[in-house]
């Protein structure tokens, strides 16, 4: 079989390897976890001083978690877009490099075709 | 300027117009905000898949019946463009999933249907280069056809077996009028990019028929 062939099949299998543990894996965030990182942040506040105060230090913290946030999203939506352009840019250059490559051929021996003539 | 160029040129600035009308138009949806513009493209890349693998299933029809090769080139290239809209697809979509469903793929049925779509078609493209000249171009016209029984899967397996993750069929025309009108606009300009692709693989194939036709005539003359 062709090496290209095996390198494919080997790709389809990689694939399929990965997407199964992919699966496997437990990602949900449980109850307990949120818990703790709620009662993180109101120690992180050190929210003891007068209520002004508090207020003022859990708006901070509020908008820094917004902020993680919102910079975790932007993450998702860059790298989707940056994927979508890197594939189609690749497959583009290598359509363009193929396509340069023929027509270089094709011009050598059409040019050696006339000189035999 | 040739037809090709044209067609490139316009699908660069429909894909342009359509980054401004998915981040400056369409209004930020509420549930999953910024992650949500991953739809436009997401989507029509999936239905520019479909396009595709009916392109070559209508080809390869014409090729069984014709027996002309310009349907088996055009059945080949508009596989091959399929297969990297797929590769879009599923990019994209678990980048989506492990945001909005805290995984990045789930066995379910939208996603396994489309992921045995897309192997049909690996399985296309390999059956082409493992067979003979003579064979290859009606086996794989055979498989074409029989892929594409696949696409009407795909397409209703969320309404055909329940509890699934993707939403219903009929999700797309109910967004707002901001939404539907940046992803009608993505839609056209991935398929003006499809078509674009489409002539220049064509073309390519073209040369290297004419290529081996050329040193298929010295081989024998020699």
């Amino acid at each position: 079989m062709h090496k290209g062939l095996w390198i494919t099949v080997l790709i389809i299998f990689g694939l399929f390897f990965g997407l199964f543990l992919l699966s496997q894996i437990p990602v949900a965030i449980t109850q307990d976890e949120v818990s703790t990182a709620v009662s993180d942040a109101i120690a992180e506040t050190n929210a003891q001083v007068d209520e002004m105060e508090v207020e003022r230090l859990v708006a901070e913290k509020a908008v820094e978690k917004l902020e993680v946030r919102q910079k975790r999203r932007l993450k998702f939506l860059v790298s989707a877009y940056f994927i979508i352009w890197l594939i189609f840019s690749l497959y583009a250059l290598h359509l363009a490099k193929t396509q340069n490559q023929l027509r270089k051929r094709l011009e050598q021996l059409h040019s050696s075709l006339q000189q035999k003539e | 300027m040739t037809r090709t160029q044209l067609i490139g040129l316009l699908s660069a600035i429909f894909l342009l117009v359509a980054i401004y009308f998915v981040f400056s138009f369409a209004e930020i949806e509420m549930t999953m905000l910024e992650v949500q513009k991953i739809f436009y493209f997401h989507i029509s890349s999936a239905l520019t898949v479909f396009l595709a693998f009916g392109v070559t299933f209508i080809s390869s029809i014409l090729y069984l019946i014709k027996r002309a090769d310009k349907y088996d080139t055009i059945a080949l290239a508009s596989t091959e463009i399929g297969i990297v809209f797929g590769v879009v697809v599923f990019t994209t979509g678990p980048i989506w999933a492990r945001f909005a469903w805290n995984t990045w793929w789930n066995w379910e049925p939208r996603l396994t249907s489309a992921l045995i779509l897309w192997l049909i078609y690996i399985g296309y493209l390999i059956l082409r280069s493992a067979l003979e000249e003579e064979k290859k171009r009606g086996y794989s016209a055979v498989l074409g056809i029989i892929g594409f029984l696949n696409v009407p899967i795909v397409y209703f397996s969320v309404e055909l077996w329940q509890g699934g993750l993707h939403p219903g069929t009929d999700t797309k025309m109910n967004l707002p009028p901001t939404m539907q009108i940046a992803w009608l606009i993505s839609w056209f300009a991935l398929t003006l990019l499809y078509l674009f692709l489409l002539m220049f693989r064509y073309h390519a194939e073209q040369m290297k028929i004419e290529l081996d036709t050329i040193q298929y005539q010295q081989m024998s003359e020699s």
